[in-house]
């Protein structure tokens, strides 16, 4: 964590900088007035507690300070304060500033992570993120002792990713347990953490893992000089580190993937991406991501191959569908009727006969009712939610229909949109294609099939101009690594993929031999 | 971080775009061009004589190229041949691509008013699809390999698809006899042919953007096989489906061939408008290389920054796309930019080649 302080160079911190050089304030010999300047800065809030006490044979005055119920008083009286006032005793006069803080340090070999400080500054964020500060008089250095005392919540299966096949636990709001969730996984000795201070007032504990010696270097020295150069008084969640650390935010397609799963960050690791993992929250973002990415899920690579390669055939079938459905459906009724057979040709248009409005107001209303009954069933309570689906469902599938205002085959393709766009592995691109659905529809109603081809022409010169960390978002489509198309469009049998993905330029190509 | 490097393009994009710069709206005319001046069913022949001079284009440019490392046509033609010429050539080149855009836009412009959008006002179908364009180009060069990078195996796909299904009509004898007039009016088609090679001579450029120019021959010829065999079977399957006095009749054969295709099971009533619809991708690409290449042109004319060339381009090539009042002078247009074409890939290069060879000047090595 003093990282922080060594990289001072970095313009981006320039104001942390000021601000830390100018607080800095050594410990000093006096224990009063280590208290005092501790008691001026954090002391006026209620909840920190500054215990004193006397070890009993050099009649030194000492104390702790924590704060109640973040860090565990029941390890703080029997861990720190029970042995230092019992077995210093024993031993009877210790002389020499060294030696007393060895023989705490003894006393309190039970407790799992001592360090000691020689700055205020270090005690108080260490007091502020659940530890305790053992301070003796006479000695400018003070112990920082770990005693987190928070609850934590235990991994339990991840709501926004549900596997049928595998692990059963996602990460929790805790980031150490999000390291161990990964170390259980990658028991390698170059899984590396790097882990940053974030936010002038939340500073918010924020881990950069990687393998080191497989992934790029220029890449993970990318991630960390962008998360170096955020300047924000709060992170809430990593959408505040996506958002920061994004190549174009003016784009709707997300650029780094977030997800819950550790199966899943542990497996891109080896191929050379990065995770970044935030305390206080259960997602984890890997970078870079690609387009493809958020097409594939974890469960390709644990089913058999093929019925994973036609899973991911039909999600690219689905995210199309999901695109442009509606938009064709505007397009043809209204231009090109002479592409549809002719006897569906009369069924739609009888069905459309009381139809009063032009087919484009007729699927815009249907595809605003049904953003709206989802995001009604999303933000209420769970029974009045599925309550709302039922109502909207009869609302959509039967009223709209017999009262005229939208014909069944309206309904029929609206439906099929938005089980398509519930189809998508990853709920970010989701939301990016059912945002472009609407101008697709637009210049559907004004252009018909020529304007979504120049639609589609629009988004895909955006995905080519496209770049997250610096890597194209459509590789390994586009450049062409034909040797990665085995894990593209399709998933090749494990057997047969020997490399890491080219694109990301890892330092160790070979995932195994032969 | 910056993996790839910047303006630098791999052989397989450079093969890319030569192919797609060469079919693209002339590969939809191709086989009326052709049978209109042979008469006969071996308008494949010419094909195959006319791939075989684009080659020999293509090895002369690709040569010229090689000997100015680092320097595009517009660079190193003033070293060779002074300024006043050279001007003039670049001028010449730069013509030729912006007449190359504007056709593929006002092609397009008719094809979308035949077969979807009959009221549409064409200004309209021009002006969006070129602003389409200077979305892309305004990016460099590296987006617009990589789009056609990513169009490329659906185009191919199109073709194959569409050839196949041609089958259902095909009739070999429509073919036949071969030769029954001697070779004569072969060589005849094969004028025709070369303005459909036409594509080749952005190699002046091209080969300077790649990242290993000692590949440009082995993409240059890539790229023109690509396109041989492309116009090969296409020309094939539409005189197999119709016949050699039909096609010299019809405006667009290869959409006229497409209309005979049935789908099988009648989901779709029609075959050609979808065929065209996704044919737009093709003339896309077609359009923003000329596009592109225009503006660098300029650009590197009055060694200044390239996009507002790209955007004042813009009013340019759309006068010149509304320029041609019908149909046929639109065709008129597409032949005349053809012979600019041949100027510009086969004699300039020669001129160019024989005056360094005179003087001795310029070389790969250096």
């Amino acid at each position: 964590m003093f990282r922080w302080f060594k990289n001072k160079k970095k313009k981006g911190e320039a104001s942390q900088k000021l601000k830390s050089s100018k607080d800095v304030t050594s410990i000093s010999k006096n224990l009063k007035t280590n208290l005092q300047v501790i008691y001026q800065q954090i002391g006026h809030s209620s909840d920190v507690i500054i215990r004193s006490f006397q070890i009993e044979n050099s009649k030194l005055e000492a104390a702790v300070v924590y704060i109640d119920g973040l860090a565990d008083e029941q390890v703080i009286n029997d861990q720190i304060l029970k042995p230092v006032l019992l077995e210093l005793r024993k031993i009877g006069d210790v002389r020499g500033e060294k030696a007393l803080r060895d023989e705490l340090k003894r006393a309190m070999t039970t407790l799992s992570k001592i360090k000691t400080a020689q700055q205020i500054e270090s005690c108080i964020s260490h007091i502020l993120s659940g530890g305790t500060v053992f301070f003796v008089d006479s000695s400018d250095e003070a112990l920082l002792l770990s005693t987190p005392g928070w609850e934590t919540r235990v991994p339990s299966e991840p709501t926004s990713e549900p596997y049928i096949r595998g692990a059963r636990e996602g990460f929790v709001e805790t980031l150490t347990d999000n390291i161990v969730l990964l170390r259980r996984r990658i028991r390698d000795p170059d899984f590396t953490v790097d882990i940053y201070k974030v936010g002038r007032r939340s500073k918010t504990d924020i881990a950069v893992a990687y393998i080191r010696g497989l992934a790029n270097q220029e890449l993970v020295d990318e991630v960390k000089r962008r998360i170096e150069q955020i300047d924000i008084d709060m992170i809430q969640e990593t959408g505040y580190i996506e958002q920061l650390i994004e190549d174009n935010f003016l784009s709707p397609f997300p650029q780094v993937l977030a997800t819950e799963r550790p199966d899943k960050v542990a497996g891109n690791l080896l191929e050379g991406f990065v995770a970044i993992i935030v305390d206080n929250t259960p997602f984890v973002l890997i970078a870079p991501a690609t387009l493809s990415m958020f097409l594939q899920t974890g469960e390709d690579y644990y089913e058999r191959w093929m019925f994973s390669s036609m899973l991911r055939i039909l999600r690219i079938l689905i995210s199309f569908i999901a695109l442009f459905l509606p938009a064709i459906y505007v397009a043809l009724v209204s231009f090109h009727q002479n592409l549809i057979p002719m006897d569906l040709m009369i069924s739609i248009a009888a069905n459309r006969e009381g139809v009063p409005f032009p087919s484009l107001v007729e699927a815009l209303i249907m595809e605003m009712t049904i953003e709206i009954l989802r995001e009604a069933g999303l933000r209420l309570p769970k029974p009045i939610g599925q309550a709302v689906g039922i109502v909207g469902g009869l609302v959509i599938g039967e009223a709209a229909v017999r009262a005229g205002i939208v014909s069944p085959i309206m309904v029929i393709v609206v439906a099929l949109t938005a089980i398509s766009s519930f189809a998508l592995p990853e709920y970010a691109m989701g939301i990016a294609i059912r945002m472009l659905r609407f101008p697709m529809m637009l210049v559907a109603g004004a252009l018909g099939l020529y304007g979504i081809m120049l639609g589609y022409i629009m988004i895909n010169v955006h995905l080519v101009k496209l770049k997250s960390f610096g890597i194209d978002y459509l590789a390994p489509y586009v450049p062409y690594r034909l040797r990665n198309w085995k894990d593209l469009m399709i998933r090749a049998p494990i057997k047969k993929m020997r490399q890491r993905p080219q694109m990301m330029k890892t330092q160790d190509p070979q995932r195994k031999d032969s | 971080m910056n993996i790839s490097p910047k303006d630098k393009i791999s052989t397989v994009q450079t093969a890319i775009s030569v192919t797609l710069l060469t079919i693209g709206v002339s590969i939809l005319t191709v086989p009326r061009a052709i049978t209109e001046a042979v008469k006969t069913p071996d308008g494949w022949l010419s094909i195959l004589i006319g791939g075989l001079i684009a080659m020999a284009g293509g090895y002369l440019v690709v040569s010229l190229s090689r000997r100015f490392p680092g320097k595009t046509f517009f660079q190193y033609n003033q070293i060779v041949v002074g300024k006043t010429v050279g001007l003039l050539f670049s001028i010449l080149l730069i013509i030729h691509f912006i007449l190359l855009s504007s056709y593929e836009a006002r092609a397009l412009s008719e094809l979308v008013r035949i077969y979807l959008l009959g009221r549409t006002p064409r200004e309209v179908i021009v002006i969006l699809f070129l602003t389409t364009g200077t979305y892309l180009v305004v990016g460099g060069i590296n987006p617009i390999v990589r789009l056609l990078e990513a169009y490329f195996p659906i185009i191919m796909l199109l073709i194959l698809i569409g050839m196949m299904s041609g089958f259902q009509k095909f009739e070999l004898d429509n073919l036949r006899p071969v030769l029954a007039q001697g070779i004569g009016p072969v060589f005849k088609g094969v004028r025709a042919v070369l303005i459909s090679y036409v594509g080749y001579e952005s190699m002046l450029i091209l080969t300077n953007f790649m990242q290993d120019p000692k590949k440009a021959f082995k993409a240059v010829f890539a790229g023109i096989s690509i396109s041989m065999i492309s116009y090969l079977l296409i020309f094939v399957v539409v005189i197999g489906m119709l016949t050699v006095e039909e096609v010299q009749l019809l405006t667009w054969p290869v959409a006229s061939a497409s209309m005979e295709i049935e789908v099988p099971g009648g989901i779709i009533e029609r075959f050609e408008p979808i065929f065209l619809v996704l044919w737009i991708l093709t003339i896309y690409t077609t359009f923003v290389l000329s596009y592109y290449f225009a503006g660098l042109g300029l650009a590197q004319l009055f060694r200044k920054d390239i996009n507002p060339f790209l955007y004042g381009l813009l009013p340019i090539m759309y006068i010149a796309a509304m320029l041609p009042p019908d149909l046929n002078a639109v065709f008129k247009m597409g032949d005349l930019n053809g012979y600019i074409g041949i100027v510009s890939g086969i004699f300039i290069p020669l001129i160019l080649l024989g005056i360094i060879w005179i003087r001795r000047i310029g070389n790969g090595q250096k």
